[in-house]
């Protein structure tokens, strides 16, 4: 593995482990300010990783991506249980998802995500990057090799199941 | 449940042919296919529709839209920096339609304490009123510890996309205007701390609008967290090594402006202050590289001095030294010896209109072109001091002609055509250069005949080497004619 990779993976796993120690001190801490605690965290390194020169590529995209999908779900977890116990996850589309309503489907989406790996790991890979880690199109279509083209069809594609997979449940 | 399953190839292959296609395009292929098939595929193409919006933004940016912060909405996110996340977001009680960027700060550390500096820095920015400084609108702290600064909303782009499609001269003007900005509020005593591109939108009218006045500094006196309000690349050693910060370290900033401004990047952090110089930066066109060698290179690297007391004592020192270089005055970055005092002064009056001005300017392009066959002549004659002595000789020369008032053009005129005749190695293009510069001169001068005597040397040169362009043999000719007609009258 070139150096730059290497570097960029274990720079990125101790972010990983700095970002959940942080956010678990901080829930713990400060109750009252924990809305918005362990996202910020987790924007932060987020934001760290992107701006960094290294290459976003391989093993340090998938760890760092799998960071903000766990602290994103983690928190919206939190965020729904403390509102009102765990709740479904099916939405009133007809309005605008309140924020509890979409904190359910984040965490629901989660659980789909994960039947999605088991079955198609490029699909649920694509959905994590785009999803939970914010790429941009440019990103996404070095990051998976795909096509501009490929690449939307794959993500309504994805959408359409997972949507469809939470709705069942 | 089929779909807990994902869809098999053929469905997928469906799909992804359908789902670019209207309604009744979708009709059209899928009437084709098995009808399990095609109705797995409406299934999906309905879930994929019926997917909740707030799916295509990416859960890390939506995270805060629809939330009301004081007396704000925020409506949609625009950036997420180190000192916070920035929101456009309207009124909740207001008129529709106003806008204002609204930043939440992320402070940690004693409450009572970031209060009070928030306050004390709330109050002092609301003093700066500058055209080119986005003014704060409000700011609040809000009851779960966060703070807010609301500004004006700006429609721009950041600096360095702006400049992109600008020439130097015009990067140049834009900059002055923002040290102008900077300036104005280093008056009151208010520094930026996080000067850099993205700081600093450009209007549609070109104008700059200075954005984030003084909030590094709520971050200033954290530690830690101070450290996550600096930028890599725009941020003063001092501020690296946790320094109290202040106007000098704005210069530096702006010095590091200048530089991205310039070619394309901000400096490397030195180790030990050395830094590449702008103009050897690759990329840059070969013109502008030579333009920004000696000068501009002096006072970008002034600006960007490790040692604070190295720098400009205030970014008004450094703007005036830039206008120095755009007027080609001396700078004081770089104090000038006589031959370029002599030059630089021969290159600002290059653009006089008078007779001694296009004259001078003449003999001044001449040199120039000497100057650059001798760096040639250099880089291959192992023996240098023949190039030494070249070099000389035109520095005596352009001496002798920027003394101008001493002897007289004229005196200067001899002068110099008794040293071309007393230098027996000049290149011949440089020569020939030289001698149609000379004889302009002295036709401007009124001695047709000694024009005349320099203008033929220079033709005949011309026959001997295929150095002279069109353009010098056309105005070879043109000077000679007229040397010959005012000869000819007199």
């Amino acid at each position: 593995m070139p150096k730059n990779v290497r570097e960029f993976g274990q720079w990125t796993t101790g972010t990983y482990r700095e970002l959940r120690r942080s956010a678990a001190a901080a829930l713990a801490r400060e109750p009252r300010r924990h809305t918005l605690a362990p996202t910020e965290l987790v924007h932060e390194a987020w934001m760290k990783l992107r701006s960094t020169e290294l290459p976003p590529a391989g093993h340090g995209l998938a760890l760092a991506a799998r960071a903000m999908r766990e602290a994103l779900v983690d928190h919206a977890r939190r965020r729904g249980a403390r509102k009102r116990g765990e709740g479904a996850a099916v939405l009133d589309l007809v309005c605008e998802p309140s924020a509890g309503e979409r904190d359910a489907y984040v965490v629901a989406l989660d659980g789909a995500l994960a039947e999605l790996a088991q079955q198609d790991p490029e699909l649920a890979r694509l959905v994590e990057l785009r999803f939970f880690a914010g790429l941009d199109e440019d990103q996404l279509v070095r990051a998976l090799g795909l096509s501009p083209r490929t690449l939307k069809r794959r993500w309504q594609l994805a959408k359409g199941w997972l949507h469809q997979r939470i709705q069942e449940t | 449940m089929t779909t807990t399953r994902i869809p098999g190839a053929e469905v997928r292959r469906l799909f992804e042919e359908v789902v670019e296609l209207d309604a009744r395009g979708r009709r059209e292929v899928l009437i084709h296919a098995q009808p399990e098939h095609a109705r797995e595929v409406e299934q999906l193409l309905a879930a994929a529709e019926s997917a909740p919006a707030f799916l295509e933004d990416p859960a890390s940016a939506s995270e805060l839209t629809g939330q009301r912060i004081g007396p704000w909405i925020l409506e949609q996110r625009l950036s997420l920096g180190g000192t916070g996340e920035v929101y456009q977001a309207r009124r909740a009680d207001g008129e529709p339609g106003w806008r204002v960027a609204l930043k939440l700060l992320r402070l940690r550390g004693d409450e009572r304490e970031l209060r009070r500096r928030f306050e004390a820095e709330r109050r002092s920015l609301a003093v700066l009123a500058h055209p080119y400084i986005v003014p704060l609108v409000d700011a609040g702290w809000l009851e779960d510890g966060r703070a807010y600064l609301a500004t004006r909303l700006v429609d721009g782009q950041p600096l360095d996309r702006h400049c992109a499609s600008l020439d130097l001269e015009a990067r140049l003007a834009l900059f002055l205007r923002v040290c102008a900005a900077v300036q104005h509020a280093h008056q009151w005593l208010i520094a930026h701390c996080d000067l850099k591109p993205a700081n600093i939108l450009v209007t549609a009218e070109g104008l700059p609008q200075l954005l984030d006045f003084g909030i590094a500094r709520l971050f200033a006196a954290e530690g830690e967290a101070a450290e996550r309000a600096l930028t890599p690349g725009y941020a003063s050693p001092e501020q690296f090594a946790g320094a109290t910060l202040a106007a000098a370290s704005d210069v530096y900033s702006l010095g590091a402006v200048l530089h991205e401004l310039v070619c394309g990047a901000p400096p490397e952090r030195g180790t030990g202050g050395a830094r590449r110089a702008p103009s050897s930066m690759p990329g840059l066109a070969r013109g502008i590289a030579r333009r920004l060698q000696g000068d501009f290179d002096a006072v970008v690297a002034k600006a960007l001095a490790p040692e604070p007391g190295q720098r400009y004592a205030s970014v008004a020192e450094l703007a005036a030294d830039l206008e120095c270089f755009l007027e080609r005055r001396p700078v004081r970055a770089r104090p000038p010896t006589m031959l370029r005092r002599a030059r630089l002064y021969l290159r600002r009056h290059a653009a006089l209109s008078t007779a001694l001005g296009v004259g001078l300017a003449a003999l001044c392009l001449g040199l120039f072109s000497l100057r650059r066959d001798l760096e040639h002549t250099r880089a291959e004659a192992s023996a240098g001091w023949r190039a030494h002595a070249q070099a000389a000789l035109a520095a005596r020369m352009l001496e002798d002609l920027a003394r101008g008032a001493g002897p007289g053009l004229e005196q200067a005129l001899d002068q110099a055509s008794a040293r071309l005749e007393r230098e027996p190695e000049l290149p011949p293009e440089a020569e020939g250069r030289l001698r149609i510069a000379l004889g302009a001169l002295y036709l401007d001068a009124g001695r047709p005949s000694q024009a005349r005597e320099h203008l033929l040397r220079a033709r005949e040169l011309a026959s001997r080497t295929r150095g002279f362009g069109s353009t010098d043999l056309e105005r070879l000719e043109r000077l000679l004619a007229q040397s010959s007609d005012s000869g000819g009258r007199r």
